[in-house]
């Protein structure tokens, strides 16, 4: 059951019903009744099975780990912890590819992993309540899609439990709102668009494959940090604070700052359990040894997000980007001082632009069927753009090259609620910090802005698709 | 400003905003004015003469009235030469009520007919909860000036009966004159309870209209018993009425076709489904379950003697809509399946009397 589910507004209540009833020093058993519960709503056993191995097989060896004092034994029993969730890992991700259900497998294992790492080096100590640390595998706003929660972010916050609140209840409740609106009334309703090019790609080239690329990026986006915000708000609503996952990705002045933007929680765990060790292991290859842990890097991460070649070549694309960049850095940086352009603002929008542009190439390998399909719609973008745009000025064939062959009144609003979207991400922002709000605009600007977002939710939304990510 | 005033201030002010919003979407999304009334009794209005109509040009929902005052695209009102012209006419089940926009029968009808005859006009002239008192007038009055080729009557055997037992209800006043009403509530009411289970709804709703029928039955029949059986002169009167409607038909040179009611609930399958009764039986509760399956059998038996001694065509609806859900989305409504087997039925019974009209069947 995701959270666009219409019978998960009931649960969601009565989860928030029990846990206040129950109190806080038994409110874990309540919530992780309700993970389990939600996990098994997706009715595959052997995930509800993987989910409690996972769980049991880390939680015994990080106990084991931290009370040997000998680091190669420590090691050893890590490895064999490590390896077993790496197993499921691999089981799930051959078990999506064969088609079977593997819901939130990639998440609660990379969780696991994390963890282990944490205890042997002692960042954090064994979690001794096996409830408690089932509860931060399993909790289930993150569960199905993260973010991926470090043991020393959310543990504490689970062993305190803090106290249900009205502000948080409202705060979480907004959240969430806006998280529906993302998903359900912009991301959703982008998809046919984007399907429309993508899905059946023979013969569409130029300003359609362009259109639908940038479009694909501002769907991925939403539908993710839609999900997101969702899960940020039902945490907050039990007082609980998950990592946030994206601070304005689109806005990166470069490939690295993308990635320091995009998918946080996601890309922070390759920056410390991935990279930083092959950093470490290759630093004797010197200026090559950064750029090579790069490019095995962000092959894991390819592969994380699925056994295909799309995602291979996708990943394989950012670390040539990052690689490049690494290697180039001294030479730019040197040409940017003599031309006095660094830190300019216009400099910075050129760098913008740059960037968005090299992210939506990778989205094209991401989004399409294989990456032959993703090259041949790149060539024909390329190449059929001079022409289409010609077209376009002289007004003819506007249905297939720029609406992409759908209702011209459907894109206009799925596009008024994209800038809608990006006009209101602000305020939103502001509310859920708890700024302070001064003065009559703020006051009763908010009443307004969350009834438009309500009535667009229930009477404007796209029937719920699954979540783009959910299927990592 | 204190604390409870604020917020009883953002709540007024939420709830303004979705109102607002309400208005503004059925503005733009249905064409409805944002300051007057709107809602589904937009559509109809009663005349001067007591006749219950279509409002031209009406909007609600999924629902159009044409220019004429008819559901469905605009038609000329004179029809062009050389090509048929088919008026259909019934109540709420021939209007459309549940199927998708385009899929009420005569829509589908128009669809069939075309590969034999290109051009060919369909028109649906039903207006919803309309009998025998005023159907003379409106035909006369706003059919026959149309000029069809044949007149499709689908008489529903529930409000012929009533209006035997009952006289007709006072004419409901149109919507002009009335207050507006606020429409972000029951929007929002009708989308909770799209977004519960079938299943549930459909307990919530049978036990509503239990209590509503147990209430209606003490206020309306004052300790006497629901009728079992519909009086033998309903059955009379409504013989005489359709003997009367053929006839003013063929005088004025337009051929009938006569179809029998079908109905959901039958004898065999009323313990499943009586609580489907219950909601018909609200707007007519001096019958009982068993009386509105005997008005069901008898009139439709009155409509097919009819048919049989005045040679009218009959498309025997009540035979060959089958009685499932997969057919109806309550006990007289169709679904879009349903719909397409009455359009199918009636396009057969329609051959010999449009030339050359043969209609391909297809799976619903």
């Amino acid at each position: 059951m995701t959270f666009t589910a219409p019978a998960f507004l009931p649960f969601l209540v009565a989860v928030l019903g029990a846990a206040a009833l129950v109190g806080a020093r038994r409110r874990w058993a309540v919530l992780l009744l309700a993970s389990y519960g939600l996990y098994a709503g997706f009715g595959a056993a052997p995930l509800l099975l993987a989910l409690a191995a996972v769980t049991g097989v880390s939680f015994g060896c990080a106990l084991i780990v931290e009370t040997r004092p000998d680091g190669a034994a420590r090691n050893w029993i890590l490895r064999a912890g490590v390896a077993g969730c790496l197993g499921v890992l691999v089981l799930g991700k051959l078990g999506a590819g064969a088609g079977l259900a593997a819901v939130g497998v990639s998440y609660f294992t990379l969780q696991a992993m994390a963890y282990l790492f944490d205890v042997r080096d002692r960042v954090v100590p064994a979690e001794r309540h096996l409830g408690l640390y089932a509860l931060y595998l399993a909790f289930f706003p993150k569960l199905v899609q993260g973010p991926i929660e470090r043991a020393e972010a959310l543990l504490p916050q689970l062993r305190a439990m803090p106290r249900l609140a009205p502000a948080d209840l409202a705060h979480g409740g907004q959240l969430f709102l806006w998280g529906l609106f993302q998903k359900l009334v912009v991301a959703d309703r982008l998809a046919p668009m984007v399907d429309a090019v993508y899905g059946a790609p023979a013969g569409k080239q130029g300003t359609a494959v362009v259109i639908a690329t940038y479009l694909f990026a501002a769907q991925l986006y939403l539908d993710f940090s839609g999900y997101t915000d969702m899960a940020l708000g039902i945490a907050r609503m039990f007082g609980l604070r998950l990592t946030q996952n994206f601070r304005a990705p689109y806005a990166a002045t470069s490939v690295a700052d993308f990635w320091r933007r995009w998918h946080i929680s996601f890309s922070s765990f390759l920056l410390d359990y991935v990279f930083r060790p092959l950093q470490l292991d290759l630093r004797d290859l010197r200026t090559l040894g950064t750029p090579l842990a790069l490019l095995a890097t962000f092959l894991v991460s390819g592969l994380w997000h699925g056994a295909a070649w799309s995602f291979v070549v996708w990943g394989l694309l950012h670390g040539v980007f990052l690689a490049t960049s690494a290697l180039t850095r001294p030479w730019r940086t040197r040409w940017q001082r003599r031309l006095g352009v660094l830190g300019k603002p216009p400099y910075a929008l050129f760098q913008r632009v740059v960037t968005f542009h090299l992210v939506c190439l990778g989205w094209v390998f991401f989004r399409a069927a294989t990456p032959a399909e993703a090259a041949r719609l790149v060539g024909r973008a390329l190449s059929g753009l001079p022409g289409t745009l010609a077209r376009v000025a002289r007004g003819e064939d506007l249905d297939a090259l720029v609406f992409l062959g759908q209702v011209r009144g459907a894109c206009a609003f799925a596009l008024g609620m994209l800038v809608l979207a990006a006009l209101l991400r602000p305020a939103v922002a502001r509310w859920v910090d708890g700024t302070p709000e001064v003065g009559p605009s703020r006051v009763f600007g908010r009443p307004v802005v969350l009834a438009v977002l309500v009535y667009l939710v229930v009477f404007l939304g796209a029937t719920a698709q699954s979540f783009v990510y959910q299927q990592f | 400003m204190r604390t409870w005033s604020r917020r009883l201030a953002q709540l007024l002010l939420f709830a303004a905003t979705l109102e607002v919003a309400a208005r503004v979407d059925d503005a733009l999304t249905h064409g409805a004015s944002p300051w007057s009334r709107h809602g589904a009794e937009v559509l109809r209005f009663v005349d001067g003469e007591g006749i219950v109509r279509n409002v031209p040009g009406a909007r609600f929902e999924k629902w159009r009235i044409n220019a004429l005052g008819f559901r469905g695209p605009e038609v000329a009102r004179e029809p062009r030469p050389g090509v048929p012209r088919v008026v259909c006419l019934g109540q709420s089940e021939s209007f459309g009520l549940y199927e998708s926009p385009g899929e009420e029968w005569p829509a589908q009808l128009s669809r069939l007919l075309q590969p034999t005859h290109p051009g060919l006009e369909v028109i649906n002239a039903s207006v919803v909860g309309t009998g025998r008192s005023t159907r003379r007038a409106y035909v006369e009055r706003s059919l026959l000036p149309l000029r069809p080729d044949v007149l499709v009557l689908l008489p529903s055997p529930f409000n012929e009966a009533t209006e035997t037992v009952r006289p007709a209800p006072p004419p409901r006043p149109g919507p002009a004159g009335q207050p507006p009403v606020l429409r972000a509530p029951p929007k929002l009411k009708l989308r909770l309870i799209g977004a519960l289970p079938a299943a549930l709804v459909e307990r919530f709703r049978a036990a509503a209209n239990a209590r509503t029928l147990r209430k209606l039955e003490a206020s309306e029949l004052h300790g006497e018993p629901p009728l079992d059986r519909i009086p033998d002169q309903a059955v009379a009167d409504h013989e005489r009425h359709l003997r009367e409607m053929v006839a003013l038909l063929r005088a004025r040179g337009v051929r009938p076709v006569l179809a029998t009611y079908p109905t959901l609930v039958h004898p065999e399958n009323l313990g499943a489904l009586s609580h489907v009764l219950d909601a018909e039986r609200i707007y007519r509760v001096w019958f009982s379950a068993r009386g509105l399956i005997d008005a069901g059998e008898r009139l439709n038996a009155a409509t097919r003697r009819v048919a049989a001694g005045l040679h009218v065509p009959l498309a025997d609806l009540d035979a060959a809509v089958p009685r499932d859900r997969t057919h109806f989305a309550d006990d007289v409504h169709y679904t879009d399946a349903g719909a397409h087997v009455v359009a199918e039925v009636v396009a057969a019974a329609l051959a010999a009397e449009v030339p050359g009209a043969t209609a391909s069947r297809s799976p619903p």
